[in-house]
Formats: structure tokens, C-alpha cells, sequence
């Protein structure tokens, strides 16, 4: 992909562009990254291992806790050149701890959890998972029901979660429970850090419509967790613990993954030779440009203060057009094609595309929240 | 050299000379006062809006093509008359061409461009409005035609909001092909689109906050609701996209021609999507005259056939590599 078009870099950022072309060109893992178990794990945590070791780890992390404090020019030059040569996607089995759990612990550890978790996270020797959701919550996060009864100096935890990517392989899970006996929706939650391998902790992992197994159901009985280790943010503040990176996670760790879509979109397009598919292709590129455009200035927008309301459109808007994108991918190619076989062929792309308006709140719940929070509409009775 | 120019400071200059938009061209004139636009277009001069990014020397305000796609942005809310983008179009092509006397002709409200459309019979040619212009602009394959205006019969003043004419096909005056005139009126094209696919989505969402069926506003429902979202995607993604194209033209990125492309093709489609919507979301009222939704879905129309609509757009697109 070309540089993008609202950047003229001056000398530094030209340097900083090469400097991160030449190490990933000399760095990237040589074969394809596995999707799910215990070798993805091994792949995951080298890769994070490697990244660290070039200094090319927490490029959002303030230096104090080891990361590179980039500015966002830098972490979208950095993010159009690892997408221009094909690494592993973040969305791997290292993005909770490193864009969510890290930052979080950041935000509301104690200095005991940073100087513990933090270095282990950037260095590639541990894995995060997230259990929020729950059976009966899913885009309805504020209902959930798994229980954290405390006994001394000890949370005892009673419930199950589901949708936890990648449990099956994790060390750690970023925990929302519910410590206050008899309290509802955002009340009486606690955000806490649960090893994986306490006694009672059970993983069953589910294998999806797209191939792979990533995500787990886990299921707690009697787990127990030492206060002072495992609280973060404080006891019963849980909900405001998990927004305190609501909008680090919506503003800037999404850059990878719009970046590599629009790069998706830029192949398919010089791919298309077919006149009935073209309409389709230009309508995607020009799409895939207006992602590029909105991503680009709410992300700047975030580093000189608050990030607008227009996270939740540009979120809506990318899960979309990814699923557009591969279905185009489809016709473009045909089944039986190499460019769909394969672990991280279009196949897979495609299949795995319709989790993007499901997970982390429906695209339905997304249209409420643009509804009501960023236009004013009413709440229905 | 600029990086990642923050436009704060832009969006307030822009603001300060395009303020008084709402109060010159309020939308109700189309429906309360059609004949009135004549007697707006001196306002539109005196405020200098039709040469934004026309240099000083050659009269004009010298800002760049960033201020003239934000304000275009606010003149497109307001269905200002398509002879705005023809007039600026025709400007910039005559300075291009160094005929300092049209281009001040132009800017001083002593002669004024309408659009020419492509006809489907040979040698035919519509025009929009082009009631007392001098020249026709027609943005072709080829580059920006302009020709002077000829003789004019009314071919429909019922169906546009506007008056179409069928008018001779003449010769050229000047053909301007050059990348840099064609990006600006692509980009100014998409601008004013992006301002109705703006406005559209406001006056839905409003409508929806008061309009009151089986006990609640219907912006409740989220059949409704979710209406009002797509149109707030959509004209955001408009407005970002022609904004981010406009920076890179000014900073004379290479991209700049494909980037003006995409503007215009995802500004074609919010546009027509919001000013649909829109209407859907007034109901009975939004399907009468005497409600101001058909109006933006109009002037939608005659901007998209302005520029040759979405396949033409389309087909550009698909012709970078």
C-alpha cells in the first residue's frame, strides 16, 4: 500500500517508516501463523518475544512500563508497513494482554501487579484471555451473574463465561464478577486477574463455524482468588475498572486491523479483472479509503484529548465492510481457488467475518448505541 | 513540511465566512421563493465565496482547496444552486488557461456557468438552470468543456426542483484537461454531497425525536433508530473522505486524483442513501411537496449527473492500479 494519502512525512517519520520496513522484512515469522491451541500459543508468544527483543513491543505503552511511547503518526506508519508485509495479524492470542489487560493494569494496577504482569506481557511470556461475557450476557455485558464471594482474604468464584478467546491456551484472565451479593447491572462488579491453572477452573473450548477452536467456555467452581493479588481498580468498582481502556481499545489498538483491511481491499481490487464484479470492487476501494480517512483522524483526534462520540461509527462501519469485502473476495476468486484455501485464505476470511457484527455487541446493539448516545434518539419503551 | 495536519484552526476560519449560509439560502426559499435564486447569487458574489481558492491576484480569496470543500460542505446543507460548483469550476479552468477577464467576470457576478449534461442523442445536450449563465460546464472524460450557452428550451420544470433545458451541443470554448482541474471540481462535487448526506441525517434524527406514534417518539423504534444510524455513517464517512482527499490534493500527494475518486463515489452513494432515508423516516410528510425531504434527494441527483454519475465514477476507480 502507498503512503497514506493525508501524510507527507518529513525526514524523521521517513526514517522511522524505513526503519520499521527493514526489521520486519528481516523479522517476520517464516511461516503462517496457526489459528487455535497450543502451537498457536508457542507461535504467538515468540513473535511478541522477538518483537520485544527489536524493540518494536508496546508501541502504545508509556516508556516507564517498558513500551515505546509512539506517537499515533508513528503507530500508523508502523501498522501500514506491517500490513504491507503480511505479519501476524494482531488479533492473535496476544492482543488481551497487550490491548487490554496491559493498559488496564497500567490504568488501575497496584505497583505490585504492574512490576509482576507487565514486563511478562511485553516480553512474550504470557498470554491474556477476557471473560466478560456470559451465557445469558452477551451484548448485554452489565447482566452478568458469575459470583465472587468474599471469604477473608480470599475471592471465592462461582460461574461460567463463554466467547473468552484463546482460555484453552491463556495464563491469566482479565475477570468481571460479581462481588456484591444481590447488586444489578453495573453495581457490585469487580475486575480481577485469575490465573488460569487455579483448581476448579474448567476450559472446554468451542470450535466455530470458520475451522478453528480459539474460543472457550470457562467454567468456575470454587475458585479462589487472594484479594490483594487479583483485585485491580477496587473491590465492587469493576465497571469502571473495564471502561478505563474502553477508549484506548476503540481508538487506537483497531488501528492494525483497519489498516490490514484496507490492504485486503487495495488486493482484491487489483485482482479484479471481471467487469461484472468491478462496480463492486470500486464501490469497496472507495470504502476502504473512507475507513482509512475516519480511523486516521479519530485516532489522531485521541492523542490530543478525548476521542468523539465517532468511535462507535467507525467500529460499525469496518465490521461491514469486512464482511463485504470477503464476500466479494468469494465471487472474485471462486471456491476451489488457492487464493480461499488454506488457513488465512479468503475461506477462512469470509467465515470468520460474520463474528465481526456479532462480537462485542451485535451490530444492532451498535445501531442503538449511535441512536441514542451519539444522535440523542429515544430509548424505546 | 506538514504532517497530519490538525484542521482545528481551518474549521474556524471556515465557519467565520460561511456563517451567514443559513440565513441567505435557507432551504424553505426553493419551496416559498424558486424564482428568488437570481437575487441570492449577488449575495453569494459579494461574500466571495465563489473564488475560496481562487489565488488574490486573479481575485480571489487565495485560501486552498481544503477551505473551499469545508465551506462547500455548509453550501451543500443548504442546496445552494448547482450554478455554485459550475461558476467555481469555470474559474479555476479559465485562470488555468491565464484568461484573467473571465475569471473576473466570473467572480464579480457578471457572468455566471451553469452544468451541461451529456444527452443521449448525439449533438443534444441538458443543461441545469442555465437561465442568464454565459457558459455551460460540462466535466467529460475528456477533461472540463466549456462552451457559451445557446439557445435553451425548457425540457422538464417539474420533476428536479430545477429547471432542466435542452439546449445545442456548441463547440468547446476551452477544453481543460488537466488532472488538477478534474480533482477539484471532484472534490468540490463531493463536498456539497457530503453536506447533503449531513443535513439529511440531521433533519431525519430531529424529525425522529419528535414525531409521535403509538406513544413515543418514533426515533424509539429501533427499525427507525437504526435508519438514523446508517445515515450517520454514511455522512460522516462522506465528510471525512473529501476532507482527507482535499488535504491530500493541497499537499500534492500522489494519490491525490484516486483519493478524489473515492470521495466522490462514497459522496454519490451517502448522499442518494441519506436523502432516501430521510424521506422514509418523515413518512406521509416526507413524500409531500410541502415537506423539504425531497428536495435534498433532488439536488442529490443533479450533482450526481453533473459529474457523471456513480458508473463513471465507478469505472475512474477501477482504473488505478
Amino acid at each position: 500500500m502507498a503512503a497514506t494519502p493525508s501524510t507527507i512525512e518529513d525526514e524523521a517519520l521517513a526514517a522511522f517508516r524505513a526503519e520499521a520496513r527493514t526489521w520486519l522484512k528481516a523479522n517476520i515469522p517464516d511461516h503462517a501463523a496457526p489459528l487455535d491451541g497450543p502451537q498457536s500459543r508457542r507461535y504467538v508468544l515468540e513473535w511478541q518475544r522477538k518483537m520485544y527483543d527489536g524493540g518494536w513491543a508496546g508501541l502504545t505503552w508509556p516508556s516507564e512500563f517498558g513500551g515505546r511511547s509512539l506517537s499515533v503518526v508513528q503507530q500508523i506508519i508502523w501498522f501500514e508497513e506491517y500490513a504491507r508485509v503480511g505479519a501476524p495479524s494482531t488479533h492473535n492470542a496476544s492482543f488481551v494482554g497487550v490491548n487490554h489487560a496491559g493498559p488496564t493494569i497500567i490504568a488501575c494496577g497496584s505497583d505490585a501487579q504492574k512490576a509482576f504482569h507487565l514486563p511478562k506481557i511485553l516480553s512474550g511470556e504470557t498470554i491474556w484471555c477476557q471473560g466478560f461475557s456470559e451465557p445469558g450476557s452477551g451484548s448485554d455485558l452489565a447482566s452478568l451473574r458469575t459470583q465472587g464471594r468474599v471469604e477473608g482474604n480470599e475471592i471465592i468464584i462461582d460461574g461460567q463465561k463463554i466467547w473468552s478467546s484463546y482460555a484453552d491456551i491463556a495464563d491469566y484472565q482479565e475477570l468481571l464478577i460479581r462481588t456484591e451479593p444481590g447488586s444489578e447491572r453495573h453495581r457490585g462488579i469487580t475486575w480481577v486477574i485469575c490465573p488460569m491453572n487455579l483448581p476448579g477452573i474448567t476450559v472446554r473450548p468451542i470450535k466455530t463455524m470458520a475451522g478453528p477452536a480459539k474460543f472457550c467456555e470457562v467454567f468456575y467452581d470454587q475458585v479462589r482468588l487472594p484479594i490483594d493479588q487479583a483485585v485491580v481498580g477496587g473491590m465492587n468498582n469493576g465497571w469502571k475498572t473495564a471502561m478505563a481502556t474502553l477508549g484506548f481499545e476503540r481508538g487506537t489498538a483497531s488501528l492494525a486491523l483497519q489498516i490490514g483491511l484496507v490492504d485486503k481491499i487495495e488486493r482484491l481490487a487489483r485482482d479484479c479483472t471481471d467487469p461484472v464484479l468491478a462496480p463492486r470492487l470500486a464501490d469497496l476501494r472507495a470504502d476502504a479509503a473512507a475507513l482509512r480517512a475516519m480511523s486516521y483522524s479519530f485516532a489522531l483526534a485521541s492523542e490530543t484529548g478525548t476521542p468523539g462520540s465517532e468511535g462507535s461509527l467507525i467500529r460499525l462501519y469496518f465490521a461491514e465492510l469486512a464482511k463485504r469485502a470477503s464476500d466479494a473476495a468469494i465471487d472474485l476468486y471462486a471456491i476451489g481457488s488457492p487464493a480461499l484455501a488454506g488457513d488465512h485464505g479468503w475461506a477462512f476470511e469470509y467465515l470468520d467475518a460474520f463474528s465481526e457484527t456479532i462480537a462485542g455487541g451485535t451490530a444492532e446493539i451498535q445501531r442503538n448505541i449511535i441512536g441514542e448516545r451519539v444522535l440523542g434518539l429515544p430509548r424505546g419503551k | 513540511m506538514t504532517i497530519f495536519r490538525s484542521l482545528g484552526d481551518v474549521h474556524e476560519l471556515v465557519d467565520s465566512f460561511t456563517r451567514p449560509v443559513r440565513t441567505i439560502l435557507p432551504v424553505s426559499r426553493l419551496r416559498d421563493d424558486p424564482d428568488g435564486e437570481q437575487n441570492r447569487w449577488q449575495a453569494i458574489v459579494e461574500l466571495g465565496w465563489l473564488g475560496i481558492s481562487v489565488p488574490e491576484e486573479a481575485g480571489g480569496i487565495g485560501l486552498s482547496a481544503i477551505e473551499e470543500v469545508l465551506a462547500a460542505q455548509s453550501f451543500g446543507r443548504q442546496l445552494i444552486s448547482t450554478n455554485y460548483p459550475a461558476t467555481v469550476i469555470a474559474a479555476h479552468a479559465f485562470h488555468k488557461a491565464g484568461d484573467g477577464d473571465a475569471v473576473r467576470a466570473l467572480l464579480a457576478g457578471e457572468a455566471r456557468a451553469a452544468f451541461a449534461l451529456q444527452g443521449n442523442a448525439p449533438g443534444a445536450r441538458s443543461a441545469i438552470d442555465a437561465e442568464g449563465a454565459t457558459y455551460l460546464v460540462a466535466l467529460t472524460g475528456k477533461g472540463i468543456e466549456i462552451c457559451t450557452s445557446g439557445s435553451l428550451e425548457i425540457n422538464d420544470d417539474v420533476h428536479w426542483g430545477r429547471t432542466i433545458f435542452s439546449t445545442p451541443a456548441n463547440e468547446p470554448l476551452l477544453l481543460d484537461a488537466s488532472p488538477d482541474t478534474a480533482i477539484r471540481s471532484r472534490l468540490l462535487i463531493a463536498a456539497l454531497l457530503a453536506g447533503i448526506a449531513t443535513e439529511c441525517c440531521e433533519r431525519g434524527v430531529e424529525y425522529a425525536k419528535v414525531r409521535e406514534q403509538f406513544g413515543q417518539p418514533i426515533g424509539a423504534f429501533q427499525a427507525v433508530k437504526h435508519h438514523c444510524a446508517d445515515m450517520a455513517i454514511m455522512a460522516h464517512a462522506a465528510k471525512e473522505l473529501t476532507t482527507s482527499a482535499a488535504l491530500a490534493f493541497t499537499e500534492g500527494h500522489a494519490e491525490a486524483g484516486r483519493e478524489a475518486d473515492a470521495a466522490l463515489n462514497l459522496a454519490l452513494r451517502a448522499a442518494r442513501h441519506n436523502a432516501g432515508k430521510n424521506i422514509q423516516v418523515h413518512g406521509g410528510m416526507g413524500f409531500s411537496a410541502e415537506c423539504d425531504a425531497h428536495l435534498y434527494l433532488k439536488a442529490a441527483r443533479l450533482l450526481d449527473a453533473a459529474c457523471g454519475g456513480l458508473s463513471e465514477s465507478r469505472r475512474r476507480l477501477m482504473n488505478y492500479s
